[in-house]
This record gives C-alpha cells, sequence and structure tokens, in this order.
C-alpha cells in the first residue's frame, strides 16, 4: 500500500504553474521532495493536504481520497510540520499541549513530554522567546506524539544548525522503523535527503524531473570528468547534463549506457540534482 | 473543536488582561449604558482571536490538523457568544447583588433589557464576523467601526427608552416574555445566517 498517491496534479497561480505531478510514497519509506526555492515543493504539500483547491490530479493519503469527508478524520494519522512552527506566541509548550490533547484523538500527553524533555524546551516560557531551532523541534514534538501513520514534512529542518538536523533526522529514521510508518520530508538541503530517504522526486520549475529509489539513482548515474574533445565521444543519450568549460568538461551519465574506457567517479544526489537543475530537461 | 476554543482562551486571557478586567468592571457598573460598553466588547473578542491568529499564521497549521472548516467558524462565534452571556449574567448578578445591598426593586424591565442586551451583542457577533473571515481583522476594521457605532447607539437608545418601554408594555398588556422571545428569534436568525455565511467564506479559503 502507497501510504501517498498522487496523479497528475495541476494547479496554476498565473505566474507560475504545477503540473503534471504524479508520484507515490510506499509504506514505510521516506521520500524526499528536492527542489529550489519557489519550484513546488510547498505547493504539492497543500495539495497533498488540500488546503489549497486544484485544477486537475487526484492524491489519495493512507487510503482515502483528499477531497472526501474522510479525509478530515485521517489527519488525525498525519504529523505536519511547515516551514515555521505557526503556534500563537504566547502559548508555552504546556499550554500547546492543552490544545493539542483537545485536537488529536491520540494524544498522547506522556510522548510530548518526552520529547520536551529530550529537547530541552523550556515548559512555561512563551513560543515567542524560543529560538528558531527550539520552535521547530516544538513543532515535531507535536507532529509525533499523536501517534502518526504518516509525516509531513515541508522544510523542517532548514535554517536549524548541523547538530540539531541530525539529531531530527535521526528522530525521522526511528520513526520509519516501524513498516507502518511513512515520511514526505520537503527539503532544498540535498544532503539531508541523501542522508535518510529511501525514494527522491525532483520537482524543478513546477515539473517532476526525476521520481527514482535512491540507491538506484545513485548506482545508476556516474560523473565523467573530461576534455571538451573526449566528451564529444560519449553517447548523447547517455548524457543526462554538463558543464562545459574551454578546457575542461563534466558530465553526468548513465553508468550503463557509455564504454568502460570511461573512468567514471562516484557521484552524489546534489550533483545529480544539479545536473538535472542545469540542463533543465527531463529523464 | 474544544481545542480551538481552549487555544483563544489561553491566548486572550494571557494577552488581554487588562481588557477582560474592563469588560467585567464595565459589567458590574450599575446602568444599561456601561452593561452595553462591556457586551460590545465582549462581542469583540473573537475579533482580537482572529487577529491573533492571523499574526501567528494559525490558520495554515489548523488546517493541517484535524479540524473542518466549520470548527474553524464555530469555534470563533462560540467563544463570542459564551462571552456575550458571561458579560450579561455578570451584569444580571451585579444589579440584582446592588438591588438587595440597597433593599431596591429591580427596575422595571431589568430582564427584558438584559436579554435585548444580549440579542444587540449576538447580532453585533453576527455582523462582523463575515466581514472579519472574509477580509482579515485589518480591513475588516472598516465594517468593525460601522456596526460598533451603530450598536453604541441603539444600546444607548434602547436603555433610555427602557422605563418607557416597560410601562408601554405593561399598559398595553405586552408580554415582555413576548417581545423578548422575537427580539431572541430575530437574533437566532441573523446568527444562523451569518454562520452559514462565514462556514461559506471560510471554506473558500487557501492556506
Amino acid at each position: 500500500m502507497n501510504a501517498i498517491e498522487i496523479s497528475g496534479l495541476r494547479k496554476s497561480y498565473g505566474d507560475f504553474v504545477l503540473d503534471d505531478i504524479s508520484f507515490c510514497v510506499p509504506e514505510g519509506s521516506i521520500l524526499g521532495l528536492v527542489g529550489e526555492n519557489g519550484a513546488g515543493k510547498s505547493t504539492t504539500i497543500k495539495l497533498i493536504m488540500n488546503t489549497i483547491s486544484r485544477d486537475a490530479g487526484t492524491v489519495k493519503v493512507l487510503g482515502v481520497d483528499n477531497t472526501s469527508s474522510a479525509f478530515s478524520g485521517v489527519k488525525d494519522d498525519i504529523g505536519v510540520v511547515l516551514d515555521e512552527a505557526y503556534f500563537p506566541e504566547v502559548l508555552s509548550a504546556k499550554n500547546v499541549n492543552s490544545v493539542m490533547k483537545r485536537t488529536y484523538r491520540r494524544w498522547d500527553e506522556k510522548t510530548f513530554a518526552g520529547y520536551i524533555s529530550r529537547f530541552r524546551l523550556p515548559e512555561a516560557k512563551p513560543f515567542k522567546d524560543y529560538s528558531r531551532g527550539m520552535k521547530m523541534k516544538l513543532a515535531i514534538a507535536v507532529a509525533l506524539s499523536h501517534d502518526p501513520k504518516l509525516l509531513v514534512l515541508d522544510e523542517a529542518t532548514s535554517g536549524l544548525d548541523p547538530m540539531i538536523r541530525d539529531e531530527i533526522l535521526d528522530l525521522f529514521n526511528d520513526f520509519t522503523r516501524d513498516p507502518g510508518h511513512s515520511i514526505l520530508l520537503s527539503s532544498h538541503i540535498v544532503s539531508d535527503l541523501e542522508k535518510i530517504c529511501d525514494y527522491i522526486a525532483f520537482i524543478h520549475n513546477g515539473r517532476l524531473a526525476l521520481c527514482e529509489e535512491k540507491d538506484r539513482l545513485l548506482e545508476e548515474y556516474a560523473v565523467v570528468k573530461m576534455s571538451p574533445a573526449e566528451l564529444e565521444d560519449i553517447p548523447e543519450s547517455a548524457i543526462i547534463g554538463k558543464k562545459v568549460s574551454k578546457y575542461s568538461a563534466e558530465a553526468l551519465v548513465r553508468r550503463g549506457e557509455i564504454s568502460s574506457v570511461f573512468h567514471t567517479e562516484h557521484c552524489t544526489l546534489e550533483d545529480i540534482i544539479l545536473f538535472l537543475a542545469r540542463e533543465d530537461r527531463d529523464i | 473543536m474544544t481545542g480551538l476554543l481552549v487555544k483563544d482562551c489561553l491566548t486572550l486571557v494571557k494577552q488581554m488582561k487588562i481588557f477582560l478586567v474592563i469588560i467585567i468592571v464595565f459589567s458590574i457598573v450599575p446602568g444599561y449604558n456601561m452593561s452595553a460598553f462591556a457586551i460590545v466588547y465582549s462581542a469583540l473578542l473573537p475579533m482580537t482571536a482572529l487577529a491573533y491568529d492571523e499574526r501567528s499564521k494559525w490558520d495554515m497549521l489548523a488546517s493541517m490538523m484535524p479540524y473542518r472548516p466549520r470548527d474553524m467558524v464555530l469555534s470563533k462565534y462560540l467563544l463570542g457568544i459564551c462571552a456575550v452571556l458571561a458579560a450579561v449574567i455578570l451584569s444580571c448578578v451585579a444589579q440584582t447583588v446592588i438591588n438587595a445591598v440597597r433593599h431596591t426593586a429591580a427596575e422595571p424591565g431589568f430582564i427584558a433589557g438584559s436579554a435585548v442586551m444580549f440579542c444587540a451583542g449576538l447580532i453585533t457577533l453576527s455582523l462582523l464576523l463575515p466581514f472579519m473571515f472574509r477580509f482579515g481583522v485589518e480591513k475588516g476594521r472598516i465594517a468593525l467601526f460601522v456596526i460598533v457605532g451603530l450598536a453604541a447607539v441603539a444600546a444607548v437608545f434602547l436603555s433610555g427608552k427602557s422605563e418607557d418601554a416597560a410601562s408601554f408594555y405593561a399598559s398595553e398588556s405586552i408580554s415582555l416574555s413576548a417581545v423578548a422571545g422575537v427580539i431572541g428569534a430575530a437574533a437566532a436568525v441573523i446568527l444562523i445566517v451569518s454562520v452559514l455565511i462565514s462556514v461559506r467564506i471560510y471554506s473558500r479559503k487557501e492556506f
């Protein structure tokens, strides 16, 4: 079963169009949604949560069409963290607990208290006096404290220092140890996605440029470095993207489609994304 | 929806302590004029809660939670109704206590006047909230100024006329409870229509 199934999703804002987005998040997996700022990641997440209207397409979340009346109940099973925490600024963590236990049916006060203690968040301090890291930790604590089956995280780790990010990524990894748990994680920090994701979806200029299993991507693609003249010996169909200067050339290629005489280097997810963005073409 | 009400109450109590004290003081000061102000202020509390929601972009987060548009809207109406009701009850209790201490009888039409003020609070609330949901608190303030001005004038007018009205009702043998019932029914209809309009407006919002 898929935790999220998106098919032919389209949303037009006039000057920006998110078009023909189709991908799935298999149950028990983490899918990383990557793309530059303004590529359409947050719009996709809003469409998944049905907080904005769509022009076309269908979305199923945990097996339920997100436009149906049953979706409101499904939200009990979804933990959401947005790019900001958006809690009323005068509320403390203790107050947030009082609100959330009356919001989510399976709210677990002990779990929440555990996260508050683990994240070293002051219980009585107003939210407005929290640092950005503390605010995001509170949002993550809320998302994890109502026994969710799916986490939808929109830039949840952006703006956090590497140590906090690492701690939070570990938490997400722990969450998916339960095979019934899944995560959709949107970020433009590709290294975070490479660290924990099973699948990668790359949205570029409102289009889905790539959706693939991460390990397969890293196995299938490679980087070659050579002179511009040598680059012409590589079949055009094998080249995903290239950077050519007067004296050197670098290309992202399909490993299986080029001769073994070429020396290939292991590529990172960031290489793949950057080459794809540079070439502005689908694969 | 109780989560939304708890959130609003916690926010208002923390941010609006002086405002709440003013409502309580105005409620217990003898005379309808002060009570009317307290009731109008109470009817404005949902707008204040909406302003804080807008500032923290709470609606964006709440739209991801298991709340339906009607929960978001009804919570604000319930907050307003409870606040107006509390101000009216406080006012009635205070008047009763003052009368008992002074060994004086209650003013003629006291109950009817209180019921009318409660209805006026509901109508103020019902007229304001759709504008606030449609235009936001910042732009919705124009509607606020117009409606609060009219409500204040109406409240002063009604309080000035209460004794005359009471004697008119007595002379014409018109049942006070029937008059209160008619006004209450009108307020209920306006409230229901207002809620339906607000839910429709809120359902079309995108976050």
